[in-house]
């Protein structure tokens, strides 16, 4: 009687302990169970899978690490854990997690502190430019090159960054710097240096009217960030004045969690819409040297397009399709709108970042061209030496009627993965203009500048 | 294997403790033996040989030293079987641990050239040899007898609960339970053992990592984002950071010992609380600190042959305590750090700091462990003591104020976690919970269920949002789209 009393005392123990080891077990083997997942979107990367590993893998504890490393990536609900995680943090005080800071209205900023990006690499990336346009000077290459920093988005939103929280100096480095060329402007201004269009201040200008220039969880410019870097650029080459309406801005999707939000998931952040212009000239595109053949547009312009993205065949598009799967892309315009549908929504533009991209205005759409050519100079033809902000912004570039100085032809040069010589693809193709275009912190962090020399 | 990942909670753990509930007595120490090598060569199949190794040699040392007592000859050759030992386990401890670092100093000293060997440290070795040691050590004395059975002595060297992070269990704490009928548990033992288990988990990966976390943070923030306060703050991160990690592992140590039938000395008890360093160092890692008082402090004579001697001894302890702790001269110098405030606060300052308020001392005990951690910290050969210099700014950029840089956002954002790692680093939340307990009995009449479900709750939400910080712990957004 005593013995069944004390047992009875013991049960609730011994279901909870039970309970316990066997959830732990659950934990432990689900991801083994729910099957292998390859690739998390969100962190745009390989996850590590089950693998039967070989002796040595296990002696020297590899197959171990890996398969530790297997049973976290393959968890189902990770990414939920890591927006619980996440929103704990925050809920303990915290206002940056993964190197971004959670900003006012749900508004993501990086966090990048001068200790990051030291004014020193900011100068040697400029002295690069410098040194990579006189040595094409010297060949006697005779483009302009023109330097279009693009202002971090914390500066510009510095409004909305949590109380205290700091940035790089960027006004300050572009303050710096312009000092520090001006003793020698004149001579170097005779010997055609570098110009360089300064978006700082009207971005600071839009931004207190009250513009939001930047996605709320991407570090990418949204269309209006785009479309006023645009502007200065249009204003430049003095090309004629347009709204950004004329280029047929379409709403192609309203579900852009972008890569700060990989980086921060809380789960109130709401997502960013992309708008891309549709007004375009016809443009025929080249990727890598291989031609990549529009497709026809598809019935109810770039919203259909959207929806219809990574849908078979489209219509007639067949010998289209074949030829864009020997470049591996098909585009719409310069869209690929099947990037719609994954999480990298920004890769939209061509889709995504090539080592070298070249844009044609299609001579034979626009038989008025040449002969416009005729009373003034030829059209013009640009190399872009950049990061991904250019693709968002190139397309206001092309005007649709044709005029003499108009842009013509673009080549984008992605050093990251460009690997032939800049010099002597430039000294070969004779472009009109050059420009150096990068948001200001991947600028400075950039480490691969000297790839324009020699 | 470590505790805090998925292999050993998700696998590890309830497969071995179901299997060992299931088996016989007889089966269950071979199961903890064979788990335990398993266990141990997980990280590092070949360091497994090391610790077999380590077994037998302390094995037929014990055995020797017994064999040699009954036939009287304690004196000579039962003593030259305890020297072997010694010279054996303190010899794979140097070679293993300390011969690159004996290298590295002698090169800086006398411009040599030497090679570092190609070895790397056994995970767990310094536990290990210090456990075997002090079974040969009182086997010899009289203290313990002669383990007869080679099975339950491997199992008292490998036990995984405490191989790796301790606590450092003598053979004394253990002897009377190794036989496995000698371990009777109840399921409220097992359940106390898991309590403790997860409440350990929960202090490593909760406030531990994260802790840590905010530490290296901090740590990035150079030149101008720099102040002295943020190195304080990184300072007192790090003092918690420490803390956590190790006295959950030993919490998560003791609760498995728990669930098997074994009673593992304690070895943390609310450290950073104490009102003096003497007492810091009563309640801070206590096995190793008896483990010295008893194999070296006293041996050597302690404070029984006069002051100067005393000072002599405890120079060695704290001097052997701080290299202990690593291969590097930050730990030697932390130890002798200690050595000068104990042995002031022998001489007079325990006296002067005993006249002051209760809450002076513990600001003065606080003040002088965290500046403790500022060297620890220090392992960064090619910086020597950065981390305590920029505690009195030096190395500082000054130009933002003592509080400038990164501080003021820092603080604002981490304030409450701050408090909630000082908090739950002192007994309070434990007396909190034991006055519920108290008022939950005075006002129900069926308490114990109303207890049981109340802790059952609480554990469950601990073990998950663990488990959280684990699984989201290894995401890591690779944005090479970064452009």
């Amino acid at each position: 009687m005593q013995y069944k009393e004390k047992n009875k005392k013991y049960i609730h123990y011994q279901i909870f302990i039970a309970m316990v080891l066997l959830f732990l077990l659950f934990c432990g083997g689900i991801g083994i169970l729910t099957g292998e997942k390859q690739f998390s979107e969100m962190e745009n990367r390989y996850l590590t899978s089950f693998s039967v590993p070989h002796l040595a893998e296990i002696l020297d504890g590899k197959a171990q690490e890996q398969l530790e490393q297997a049973l976290e990536d393959q968890f189902p609900w990770r990414d939920a854990c890591v927006q619980i995680s996440v929103s704990l943090k925050r809920l303990l005080g915290a206002k940056d997690a993964g190197g971004v800071y959670f900003g006012k209205d749900g508004h993501l900023i990086e966090k990048k502190l001068s200790s990051q990006l030291p004014y020193e690499r900011y100068a040697r990336n400029r002295k690069f430019i410098t040194a990579a346009m006189e040595e094409l000077h010297q060949q006697g290459d005779e483009a302009g090159w023109t330097l279009v920093l693009v202002p971090f988005p914390g500066s510009i939103d510095a409004d909305l960054l949590p109380a205290g929280a700091r940035e790089f100096d960027e006004a300050g480095y572009r303050e710096q710097a312009a000092g520090a060329e001006e003793p020698d402007q004149k001579q170097a201004a005779a010997a055609g240096a570098e110009k360089e269009l300064d978006l700082y201040a009207q971005f600071r200008e839009k931004r207190e009217a009250g513009k939001r220039l930047y996605f709320a969880t991407d570090h990418h410019y949204n269309a209006s960030g785009a479309w006023e870097a645009a502007q200065a650029l249009r204003e430049m080459f003095h090309l004629p004045e347009k709204k950004q309406e004329d280029f047929g801005m379409e709403q192609v999707t309203d579900a852009f969690y972008g890569t700060l939000y990989s980086k921060a998931p809380l789960p109130e952040i709401r997502p960013d819409s992309i708008s891309i212009p549709t007004k375009l000239p016809e443009l025929s595109v080249e990727i890598d040297g291989k031609p990549v053949d529009a497709g026809a547009e598809p019935d109810g312009g770039a919203a259909g397009a959207a929806a219809e993205a990574g849908e078979a065949a489209e219509p007639g598009g067949k010998a289209a399709g074949a030829e864009a799967e020997a470049g591996g892309h098909r585009l719409w315009q310069i869209y690929d709108m099947e990037k719609l549908r994954t999480k990298d929504k920004y890769a939209v533009y061509f889709g995504g970042n090539y080592g070298k991209v070249v844009i044609r205005k299609k001579a034979s759409a626009k038989p008025s061209a040449r002969r416009s050519g005729m009373h003034s100079g030829k059209a013009r033809r640009i190399c872009v030496i950049k990061d991904s902000y250019a693709n968002s912004c190139v397309p206001y570039l092309f005007d649709t009627e044709s005029f003499p100085d108009e842009v013509a032809e673009l080549t984008m040069i992605d050093l990251r993965y460009f690997n032939d010589s800049f010099q002597e693809l430039a000294a070969q193709e004779q472009y009109d203009e050059i420009l150096v275009f990068y948001e200001m912190s991947n600028f400075i962090e950039a480490d691969y500048f000297n790839k324009l020399l020699g | 294997m470590v505790f805090s990942g998925m292999v050993f909670l998700g696998v590890f753990f309830p497969v071995f403790l179901l299997l060992y509930w299931l088996l016989p007595q007889a089966g269950k120490n071979l199961w903890l033996l064979l788990a335990s090598l398993f266990f141990y060569a997980w990280g590092e199949p070949v360091y497994v040989l090391i610790m077999l190794f380590s077994i037998v040699v302390d094995y037929t040392n014990g055995r020797m030293i017994g064999y040699f007592d009954a036939k009287g000859k304690h004196d000579t050759v039962g003593r030259a079987f305890l020297i072997a030992s010694i010279v054996i386990n303190i010899g794979l401890l140097c070679f293993f641990k300390y011969a690159n670092f004996f290298i590295d100093s002698l090169n800086a000293l006398f411009g040599t050239g030497l090679g570092n060997l190609a070895v790397s440290l056994p995970i767990g070795i310094s536990f290990y040899t210090f456990q075997t040691l002090s079974y040969t050590i009182d086997v010899y004395r009289g203290i313990v007898r002669p383990q007869k059975n080679p099975l339950d002595f491997g199992m008292f060297v490998t036990m995984f609960p405490q191989l790796i992070a301790g606590p450092i269990v003598r053979y004394a704490d253990v002897e009377k339970r190794l036989r496995a009928e000698d371990r009777q548990c109840t399921p409220a033992d097992v359940f106390r053992g898991l309590e403790r288990f997860i409440l350990g988990l929960g202090k490593k990966v909760l406030f531990a990592n994260l802790a840590g976390g905010l530490f290296s943070e901090l740590s990035n923030y150079t030149e101008s984002d720099r102040s002295v306060a943020l190195v304080w703050l990184a300072v007192l991160f790090y003092s918690f950071q420490i803390y956590f990690d190790f006295s959950g592992y030993s919490d998560m140590a003791i609760g498995m010992g728990q669930m098997m039938g074994f009673q593992f000395p304690e070895n943390f008890d609310h450290p950073y609380e104490s009102r003096s360093i003497t007492e810091f160092w009563r309640r801070w890692h206590m096995t190793l600190g008896s483990w010295f008082r008893e194999y070296v402090y006293i041996p050597l004579g302690g404070n029984r042959k006069g002051p100067l001697r005393q000072a002599g001894n405890l120079f060695l302890v704290w001097f052997l305590t701080g290299l202990w702790h690593g291969a590097g001269w930050n730990f030697v110098l932390w130890g002798l750090y200690y050595f000068v405030l104990l042995f002031l606060e022998k001489l007079f300052l325990k006296d002067a700091v005993a006249k002051l308020p209760s809450i002076l001392k513990r600001v003065y005990t606080l003040f002088f462990v965290a500046l403790g951690w500022g060297i620890f910290v220090c392992d960064d050969p090619s910086r020597p003591l950065s981390w305590l210099g920029g505690l009195f700014g030096i190395g500082i950029d000054r130009s933002a104020g003592a509080f400038g840089g990164m501080f003021g956002y820092s603080i604002c954002s981490h304030l409450p976690f701050l408090l909630l790692l000082a908090v739950a680093s002192t007994s309070l939340p434990a007396r909190l919970g034991g006055r519920l307990l108290q008022m939950i009995q005075e006002i129900q009449k069926n308490e114990s269920a109303t207890i049981y479900t109340l802790k059952a709750g609480y554990l469950l939400v601990v073990l998950c949002l663990s488990l959280i910080s684990i699984i989201s712990g290894s995401y890591n957004p690779f944005l090479y789209f970064r452009f």
